[in-house]
């Protein structure tokens, strides 16, 4: 029988907005070293462990995890509530901080939205959250599905609001466009494997048991730091 | 047949069909089912599908993205989704296993499964699985549980990790939460959401712990009495968890007689993707890796909502190709072949089909090589006869594989 001590553990991290934080964390916590890069080298590999960290799309991140190809990973809230993975979310990393948020032209309010003959039209790249989200308010809208770029669908009459990732709301504004709603508020979370959570392969206590105390650790900090 | 663009795209999109290739599946099929069947359980032909209108508050509880198709008589159909659906379904055509409990009914089986893969195509499973009917007991819970891990041990995996729970005892920890964050709680964990569990718990954390429990079953009682005597929950509701946590000790203590060495382990998440189960579950994950060779548990109110009174029902089933990928030697695809035969000529054909009846009823497997006159490599292990004209008549020559050393197989054939 193939034993797991002669395989790779696989670690998957997001690539794009949350890759400069995580492979900060990482390095605090003694698991990359100083100085990885962050979305320009795709893997690093802990050849003394047989641990490697790859780096991917958010939500390929996510489905590596959840196939089992990757043991653990991290992803935001954001990714998870979207495809509402099999996979098991064991903390809250506290880094990555946004919030998906309802933006509107001129900020207009969406109870004062409305159109003949038609629903409230909003686009958005989180289909999933968006409908969920307006099924709970009892508000009837047309979500429409972009893949990039939310932001200019109202300017060019695709669409009459947008559910969009803001962090510091500038885009919005360089687009006309002011937040009038908070859907979700996003940090990084730990995923893990269900299966492999329950493997019982010890390195993978330890990379959970080193990201996790580290991402405490710094809580801690800026707690104390912001007070 | 289609060509490729021409075919359908839902068509296109079944890859997952063939799966395994059918010699060594069916090798790895039948050495579970006779693991299976050394306790007693009796193999069933499964239906290829069911009728929506009859089943629908089963594949409801089921929950998962069927193949549904309209028949002749516009009834709609759905591909068989899941074996024990399908085992049920014939237990009620057929008037059986309905008896109070009084008796055990004890099935297996080995079918495919149609799910919709939710992107436009459909997935084929090819399970083994066995049901037990009847009584409602840890024993007979423990009975599907030692079964299952025999039929693991029996296809030659021998290193795994048992979890088990009880759904209704994770249910009644979370009801301790109070009735405001009971469905938090429970819909967190059904999640595998540990963030929220966390936040939920935070006040309490005796609770906390036992809501993240993962450990022996002796363990966990330990811990829920001392939930109990706390006085912090109802009494009902203390004793309601008590209970089902020797219930899974007992099953514990039956699983651990039977002389496996795996390791059990009672974990409160295991909640997700139950399906119809709705008491004790249990799987069995390869050490490491983590990768589900089995799982299973207890559907009594399934049987209930299909009209069986008073009978509860268990059963358990493993996925073929997870276990293909674990198991210490692939099964062989290969058929086991004795003797190629080839012809030197045309005219040493119908020789050639008379002396392959002879091999075979003699009890050998043959092949045989339609590449009339050629020398062509034969595969190891295999003895090459090539049939050829001797004094007039066609003979046959043998040799053992592609190499020299030769083998005399009757007075007229000569050596080549």
């Amino acid at each position: 029988m193939s034993s797991y001590k002669n395989q790779w553990l696989t670690v998957a991290l997001p690539k794009g907005r949350l890759a400069g934080e995580t492979s900060s964390l990482l390095v605090k916590a003694g698991l990359l070293p100083p100085g990885t890069s962050d979305d320009r080298t795709l893997i690093f590999e802990d050849r003394e462990n047989l641990i490697r960290y790859v780096w991917l799309r958010p939500a390929d991140a996510l489905t590596y995890v959840e196939r089992g190809v990757a043991a653990l990973g991290i992803a935001g809230k954001d990714v998870l509530e979207e495809a509402r993975a099999a996979v098991d979310e064991l903390a809250d990393l506290g880094i990555g901080r946004c919030r998906v948020a309802v933006a509107t032209p001129g900020g207009k309010r969406l109870a004062e939205m409305t159109f003949p003959g038609r629903p409230i039209r909003i686009a958005t790249h989180l289909p999933n959250i968006t409908r969920r989200y307006f099924e709970q308010r009892g508000l009837p809208v047309e979500v429409i599905y972009l893949r990039g770029s939310v932001e200019i669908a109202p300017r060019l009459g695709l669409a009459d609001a947008v559910v969009d990732i803001v962090q510091t709301g500038r885009t919005l504004a360089a687009n006309g466009l002011v937040e009038v709603e908070q859907v979700l508020s996003v940090t990084s979370r730990l995923i893990v494997n269900p299966g492999a959570r329950r493997g019982g392969d010890p390195r993978l206590r330890r990379v959970i048991t080193a990201i996790t105390s580290t991402a405490a650790a710094l809580a801690s900090v800026e707690k104390v730091a912001t007070q | 047949m289609l060509k490729r663009k021409d075919r359908p795209k839902k068509m296109a999109s079944l890859s997952s069909y063939e799966g395994l290739s059918g010699a060594g599946q069916r090798r790895l099929a039948l050495t579970i089912l006779s693991a299976v069947q050394s306790w007693g359980y009796r193999e069933v032909r499964l239906p290829s599908w069911l009728e929506l209108e009859r089943m629908a508050a089963p594949l409801a509880r089921l929950g998962v993205e069927t193949c549904k198709f309209i028949a002749p008589d516009q009834r709609v159909l759905v591909l068989l989704p899941d074996p024990t659906l399908g085992v049920l379904a014939n237990r009620v055509e057929l008037n059986e296993g309905d008896n109070g409990g009084s008796q055990a009914l004890r099935l297996c089986y080995w079918s495919d499964a149609f799910r919709a893969t939710g992107q436009g195509g459909w997935s084929r499973l090819t399970q083994v699985g066995a049901e037990l009917l009847g009584p409602s007991s840890p024993l007979a819970d423990a009975e599907v549980v030692t079964v299952a891990v025999d039929a693991i041990t029996g296809a030659g995996i021998e290193n795994f990790r048992l979890f088990m729970n009880d759904v209704a005892l994770t249910e009644g920890l979370c009801d301790c939460l109070g009735p405001a964050a009971a469905g938090q709680a429970l819909q967190a964990l059904s999640q595998g959401d540990f963030v929220t569990l966390q936040r939920l718990t935070a006040s309490d954390e005796l609770l906390r712990h036992a809501l993240n429990y993962t450990g022996p079953a002796q363990d966990l009682t330990v811990l829920l009495s001392r939930l109990a005597e706390s006085g912090r929950y109802a009494r009902d509701l203390s004793r309601r968890v008590l209970d089902r946590a020797r219930y899974l000790e007992q099953i514990a203590a039956l699983v651990a007689a039977a002389g496996y060495p795996a390791e059990i382990v009672v974990d409160i998440s295991l909640v997700r993707e139950v399906g119809y189960y709705d008491g004790f579950v249990f799987q069995i994950l390869a050490r490491g890796t983590g990768t589900l060779l089995a799982g299973g548990g207890r559907y009594d109110t399934l049987l209930a909502e299909m009209g069986f009174k008073n009978t509860g029902g268990a059963g358990f089933a493993c996925n073929l190709p997870e276990l293909v990928d674990l198991l210490p030697a692939a099964p062989s695809d290969e058929p086991a072949i004795d003797y190629l035969l080839r012809a030197a000529t045309p005219e040493c054909i119908p020789r050639m089909w008379q002396e392959a009846g002879r091999l075979r009823r003699s009890g050998h497997s043959v092949t045989l090589d339609y590449q009339v006159g050629t020398n062509s490599d034969a595969p190891a292990n295999v003895r090459v006869k090539t049939i050829k004209i001797v004094n007039g008549a066609p003979g046959a020559g043998s040799q053992a594989g592609s190499t020299a050393s030769c083998r005399q197989e009757g007075a007229d054939y000569e050596q080549l």
